[in-house]
């Protein structure tokens, strides 16, 4: 039978469910269609007229046409959204149909299921601490609404007591089981979620990374062990290019080839990080130059190449752990072959006819690899360039086009064009991209975000190695400095999606004591809950039992299965009446008896009216023998006379006696 | 198709009372427990197994911790929420009220008492059978409430109610705690009046031939006296001139019926359908019992000595309703 909600459920429960709706939808807003948006709306709004009064619901004709309508219109525009995001708004648009028709108690709970999916959807795209703390609350608030539908007439503040006190039961529980369930590997490869590839890309036009600067995701956290370096000094390198069409950057396939790999002796003091990455579609891994790995904690071994770059045999699906011991000092001069530097010279065949003159008349073919440089950057100090997110589109001889035309670019329109120079004025030269600087979030953890992407130069000196060379310096040096955001105007700096940071107000000791201690949390966090595996499961039984083996594993289990059993235990039994002292209760014994045999004390006599009530239905013997054991009761009760407990037993057992030789 | 699972469910249903009168005999005080009660996941219980076990396979594939944890924690809540459940459920007690007499064409109506003993503090309760459904919200805990449910009317007899369903959502709805429960208590249901005119055999034996068609004018305007009211007396005799005055409640007394008495005899009527002269009978009997009439039944096998007041139009009106029936029982069992 369909249960129907009253007006009193459909107003509390029913505003506080739609409220949770909207919430869980927030976070997902940038992958819904805009109509979803309007029909979002409209069904907030039919919410709220049916809670501020009683409308006459819409009738079903209207709403399957509506419902056909809205199936259609996804159809229609899934073709754009990718089907993840399709799937994403059917969910918003079979939510927001349920709250426009919501009636019986099944309504509701679609609702809720509804909710737990789009929770679940976000918790793969974000899983920071402050998002899982916001949707954390979104779901209890949606439970409690369910449990408010059940309360009766309850008052709605006791209501919301006691189901917090429900879902706060169940914490204890979810604890045991994410330490006890074994971690299974993925049973099947999942679609990947694409916009959790925001990152670094294998192939560079120049104007990528403008697209990413705009996202405040975080790319990887660095946890240093001694001195940082410099801001400026901090060149993350993650993807070396050595093959330009003239529009855009590729990289070669030997890049992750290994085994020409010859040992570099370090020269210089190490700066020995931890990192922590963020999953992206890539195999590449970050690090400074120039890196040697000490040891990796996450389960794929991490490899090193020619170009000094880390990577992995698989992409990057899971998050990656490594540390990290790099050498800032040591030249990049270990290598040159012939092949390398033939690969590192070449040249689009066509395309760019004024760079090409500009080089061929101010470069001297014949002057050193330095005074090469210098001539071609004069270029950049003698017009006015400027640093921009928002560069024009430059589709034809696009290195041309900035240049000469619009002087107007981002780091890797600077990097491109620069190492395009060069490679016309016969200098070996790639670029190079990954991330520059980073924020530090106290004493030794930093982390690199999105928009701290960059693009540079390396070059190639005769008898002194691969120097950097990072044009952008010249044009915009606050870049490297003090980060993206120094450098960009107001207006082009709101276009960065920033995560709120309290290290903009270190000054003030409070604020920075609050700031160390949410990052700790923050860290805490990523590494305990975000990172639990099946290795932390295993570091966690060698700390209590001693040994990983079956039988350990075996007894963690169980521990924890007793653990879950012995909660509820200590919830549910009543042991408290276990404990309670029963005193022996003598007319409790009797009305016992006699309700055996049918007879039961209504709640306004007493028991001597009772025993009244009952006499015409007795036996002599019967009444007799009640009789005695009533007038020893009150005697007892009502006068001094104490009668031990074996007596009323003996009674109680004539009495017994009586009745049975009667039935 | 649709006789086919019609008799289906018939079959079904004979099936599960049979075993349900074995399980849980009808009882007119019953405290929910172990044996009386059954405990499943509702439907947004079942939702809620399929979203654990796609939030685990979820956040297996994705390799993702927080996934995993809203599943672990649905499964916990599913967990404490069936013990929750059953904790409330069986800390309520259930006792029926025994059911009013009432005519064919009438609802009858199941009186009971909810009491809690609980440490939940209100809830709803769900109670259904025949059809007809009640939704009590309760309000505190260790509190009796006094809940009926309208049954639709039944036929005339003596009937054993139909068993009833209790049921709670308890919590977050995710279990339905329920239990049918049958009441020891009969239901009389009377058989409706058919007006017809009123046939009054004298008391007389010899004279039966002569007022054997006496037909009883009873709209009598020969007013004896006045007298105090009873409580059996008619409303209609009411004097509500001396009312109006202040003067109580007093009967008008009216010399004509008084004096009549006389045998009212199924076999009059038995001619066409039993039941019809079973309700004109009814009729019958109500009307003389409202003027006060001393009158007799003679049902046949059953003879009702004449006799007038309250108790005789019940104990006539019974043997109406259990004409017929094969085991003629006892009034009294209908209220023990």
């Amino acid at each position: 039978m369909m249960r129907k909600l009253n007006q009193a459920q459909l107003k509390i429960p029913g505003s506080m469910i739609s409220a949770c709706f909207a919430l869980s939808v927030l976070p997902l807003s940038s992958t819904m269609m805009p109509w979803v948006w309007i029909l979002f709306v409209c069904a907030l709004g039919v919410v709220w007229a049916k809670v501020v009064r009683k409308i006459k619901p819409l009738n079903n004709v209207t709403l399957n046409l509506l419902a056909v309508f809205c199936m259609l219109l996804l159809v229609f525009f899934s073709g754009q959204y990718g089907l993840l995001a399709t799937m994403i708004n059917l969910l918003v648009v079979a939510g927001c149909l349920k709250l426009i028709t919501m009636r019986s108690f099944a309504d509701f709970h679609l609702i809720i299921v509804v909710i737990i999916f789009l929770v679940a959807c976000g918790f793969i795209y974000h899983q920071d601490l402050l998002f899982t703390v916001f949707y954390t609350s979104v779901l209890f608030a949606s439970l409690a609404s369910v449990y408010m539908l059940n309360k009766g007439k309850l008052s709605t503040s006791s209501g919301i007591k006691q189901s917090t006190k429900l879902i706060l039961q169940t914490i204890p529980i979810t604890i045991l089981l994410f330490l006890m369930v074994p971690r299974l590997p993925p049973l099947w490869e999942a679609p990947a979620n694409k916009s959790s590839s925001t990152g670094l890309s294998e192939t560079l036009s120049p104007g990528d990374i403008a697209n990413l600067a705009q996202s405040g995701d975080l790319a990887f956290r660095a946890e240093f062990t001694g001195r940082i370096p410099e801001a400026q000094e901090r060149y993350w390198r993650a993807l070396v290019f050595d093959s330009f069409n003239g529009a855009s950057w590729t990289m070669g396939e030997e890049l992750s080839n290994t085994e020409d790999t010859v040992f570099i002796e370090p020269v210089g003091e190490a700066t020995r990080y931890l990192i922590i990455a963020e999953p992206n579609d890539l195999r590449w891994q970050y690090s400074l130059d120039f890196p040697i790995v000490e040891e990796v904690m996450s389960d794929r071994a991490i490899y090193r190449n020619q170009s000094y770059q880390l990577f992995t045999q698989t992409e990057n699906s899971k998050p990656s752990l490594y540390i990290v011991n790099s050498y800032l000092d040591t030249p990049l001069n270990h290598f040159m072959t012939e092949y390398e530097r033939q690969r590192n010279l070449q040249l689009p065949r066509q395309g760019n006819p004024r760079t090409q003159e500009f080089v061929a008349n101010k470069v001297p073919a014949s002057a050193s690899e330095r005074e090469k440089l210098k001539a071609i950057l004069q270029l950049f100090y003698d017009s006015d360039f400027a640093y921009t997110l928002r560069p024009p589109l430059m589709q034809n001889s696009p290195i041309d086009q900035f240049l000469f035309d619009y002087q107007r670019g981002f780091c890797s329109h600077y990097a491109s064009s620069l190492a395009y120079m060069l490679r016309l004025a016969k200098v070996p030269a790639r670029l190079v991209t990954g991330y520059q600087g980073g924020e530090l979030q106290n004493k030794n953890i930093l982390t690199v975000r999105q928009y701290d992407a960059h693009a540079w130069v390396e070059y190639w000196i005769e008898n002194e190695g691969w120097t950097r060379i990072d044009p952008t310096a010249i044009v915009a040096p606050n870049r490297l400095m003090n980060g993206l955001l120094s450098s960009l105007d107001e207006e082009e700096g709101d276009m960065v999606q920033r995560p709120f940071n309290l290290s903009e107000f270190n000054d003030v000791p409070l604020v920075r004591q609050l700031h160390d201690f949410l990052v700790l949390i923050d860290h805490q966090w990523t590494q305990s809950v975000l990172r639990f595996d099946q290795d932390s499961q295993r570091d966690l039984i060698k700390q209590w039992f001693g040994e990983f083996n079956a039988k350990n594993m075996t007894t963690f289990m169980f521990s924890a299965l007793a653990a879950i059993a012995l909660f509820i235990g200590v919830l549910f039994l009543p042991y408290k009446t276990w404990f309670q002292r029963k005193h022996y209760s003598a007319s409790a014994k009797l009305l016992a008896l006699l309700n055996r045999y049918g007879w039961e004390k209504q709640q306004h006599e007493t028991l001597k009216q009772f025993i009244a009530r009952l006499s015409p239905h007795l036996t002599d013997k019967q009444s007799k023998q009640i009789g005695v054991f009533i007038n020893r009761y009150y005697g007892a009760e009502y006068g001094d006379r104490n009668i031990p407990k074996a007596e009323y037993e003996r009674l109680l057992f004539l009495i017994k006696s009586s009745f049975k030789k009667t039935s | 198709m649709k006789d086919i699972l019609q008799s289906f469910r018939r079959n079904w249903l004979t099936r599960r009372n049979h075993w349900l009168d074995k399980r849980i005999p009808a009882q007119n005080k019953s405290r929910f427990n172990l044996t009386n009660t059954f405990i499943l996941p509702s439907s947004f219980g079942w939702a809620m197994v399929a979203i654990v076990l796609f939030l685990f396979i979820l956040g297996t594939n994705y390799q993702n911790n927080i996934v995993l944890s809203m599943s672990y924690f649905f499964s916990a809540l599913l967990l404490l929420s069936l013990f929750h459940s059953y904790q409330y459920f069986t800390q309520h007690e259930l006792s029926f009220s025994p059911f009013e007499p009432e005519f064919e064409n009438r609802d009858i109506t199941l009186k009971c008492q909810l009491l809690s003993t609980q440490q939940y503090p209100a809830g709803e309760f769900l109670l259904s059978s025949m059809g007809r459904q009640l939704q009590y919200s309760l309000e505190k805990e260790y509190e009796s409430t006094h809940l009926s449910l309208n049954l639709p009317p039944m036929t005339r007899g003596l009937h054993m109610c139909a068993r009833i369903k209790v049921e709670c959502y308890f919590g977050f709805g995710l279990f339905r705690c329920w239990s049918y429960l049958q009441p020891q208590h009969r239901i009389l249901v009377y058989p409706i009046a058919i007006k017809a005119p009123i046939k009054l055999h004298p008391s007389n034996k010899n004279n039966e031939n002569t007022l054997a068609q006496t037909t009883i004018k009873l709209q009598s305007d020969n007013l004896q006296g006045i007298r105090n009211f009873v409580a059996t007396d008619p409303i209609h005799h009411v004097s509500w001139k001396h009312m109006a005055k202040g003067q109580g409640m007093l009967t008008k007394d009216f010399s004509e019926n008084a004096g009549i008495s006389g045998w009212l005899k199924l076999s009059d009527y038995i001619q066409g359908d039993l039941e019809n002269g079973l309700r004109i009978m009814s009729y019958q009997i109500q009307h003389l019992s409202q003027e006060q009439v001393v009158f007799g039944v003679d049902l046949g096998a059953t003879k009702i000595l004449p006799q007038t007041g309250y108790a005789h139009l019940q104990n006539c009106l019974f043997q109406l309703a259990t004409f017929g029936q094969a085991h003629q029982m006892d009034r009294r069992q209908n209220d023990a």
